[in-house]
């Protein structure tokens, strides 16, 4: 009895814990003003800094967009209409990037 | 003793003689086959293009001063020009305005970041990209039309049967008469109005996060709609036969869904805002 006893508890000790349900779409963590958009403001006001308040504003809208869209999927993971709200607030963030530093060089 | 009036008009003179002499119009033409590629990057300026009369690309420029030339270039079936500034080259002096004819099979890239883009009558594959630019793309068909802008407004007229995507992050999207297997517009904060009937078939997605999203279109017509905004205004102007099941509750107010008219549902038309307003608007005369 004792050494059932044990082996019940070696095993159990040894079972990986169940592994939480992630919603199926995974989603990049939200960082809506790292340094990544420092830099970028940096490249558009050595570039083209007639357009920089544009980039700014349009800058702050996208992250705005990320950190309302996140918050709709951390309040419901499994909404499919919120993942794709966030990737759409991606890839426009992404296109904006784009943007800026596809720039005209002498 | 030289007169007020004659030293004005000896200045007068010599400014428009500078001007004319700083701008300098090119132009290139280049014999291609069906379906032939064109692309057109300049940084400062219009670009215009039209349908050509033959198998010929012709390329009119106008460069506003020196500090710009135009690097042209043609592999096979692909014509490349390119607005190459010089040091010391600006927004003003750097500009150059392009009108150019290709054939209407021909697939267009224009990229611009100021200045207009306008594409008319082809159809061949249409893609417009620029910060700044706005946007006019006209009765172009059988086609895939893509945009991609930052602030500049967009405005596509009779699209028929086209793969339409637009992408602008504050610019405001305008379609009438745009048709096609899909229609999809995703916008930041621009607003999206829709002015047409969604095709007998097809999928439409007009999603803007903060702008408003206003769709006119006749009774007769019998998509699929359903609309939501998480925390604007959505309103409906014409009965929908509502349905039973849907991916998110229908809220009143701030959703809806359902179809129009009693015969079978023929496009699927989602419309999404999070914080914008969604009308669904009725125009009662038929085409």
């Amino acid at each position: 009895m004792l050494l059932l006893a044990v082996g019940i508890y070696v095993r159990r000790e040894s079972v990986a814990p169940p592994v939480a349900q992630q919603a199926s779409i995974a989603v990049p963590v939200a960082n809506a003003s790292d340094l990544d958009d420092n830099d970028l403001m940096q490249e558009v006001a050595a570039n083209a800094p007639a357009m920089k308040p544009q980039y700014e504003e349009n800058l702050r809208w996208v992250n705005e967009s990320i950190r309302d869209a996140q918050g709709l999927v951390d309040e419901s993971p499994n909404d499919q209409e919120a993942r794709r709200a966030l990737m759409d607030a991606y890839q426009q963030k992404s296109m904006l990037f784009e943007m800026a530093m596809d720039r005209p060089l002498p | 003793m030289v007169s007020k009036r004659a030293v004005k008009l000896v200045a007068i003179g010599v400014i428009v003689a500078g001007t004319l002499v700083a701008e300098s119009r090119k132009e290139f033409h280049f014999a291609v086959g069906p379906r032939a590629g064109v692309s057109v990057m300049n940084p400062y300026g219009s670009i215009s293009v039209k349908p050509s009369l033959n198998n010929t690309v012709v390329v009119n420029a106008i460069l506003h001063s020196d500090k710009v030339e135009v690097d042209n270039s043609q592999n096979g079936n692909r014509v490349d020009i390119q607005s190459h500034l010089l040091a010391g080259a600006d927004a003003d002096s750097g500009r150059v305005d392009y009108e150019v004819l290709v054939p209407a099979d021909a697939s267009i890239t224009l990229h611009s970041s100021t200045g207009s883009l306008r594409a008319e009558k082809l159809h061949g594959d249409v893609s417009l990209e620029g910060a700044g630019s706005a946007v006019d793309v006209r009765d172009v068909s059988d086609a895939h039309v893509h945009v991609k802008t930052m602030n500049g407004s967009v405005n596509l007229d009779n699209i028929q049967n086209g793969h339409v995507e637009v992408d602008s992050l504050s610019g405001d999207v305008t379609m009438k008469g745009v048709n096609g297997p899909l229609v999809q517009v995703v916008s930041t904060s621009g607003r999206i109005n829709y002015f047409g009937d969604f095709g007998k078939s097809g999928e439409y997605r007009l999603t803007s996060h903060s702008g408003d999203i206003e769709a006119t279109i006749p009774e007769w017509t019998s998509p699929d709609v359903s609309a939501r905004s998480v925390r604007g205004e959505v309103h409906d102007d014409i009965p929908l036969q509502p349905k039973n099941h849907t991916w998110f509750a229908v809220d009143k107010g701030r959703a809806f869904a359902g179809t129009m008219g009693r015969v079978a549902a023929s496009s699927t038309v989602v419309l999404r805002t999070f914080s914008g307003k969604i009308h669904l608007r009725k125009r009662s005369e038929k085409q």
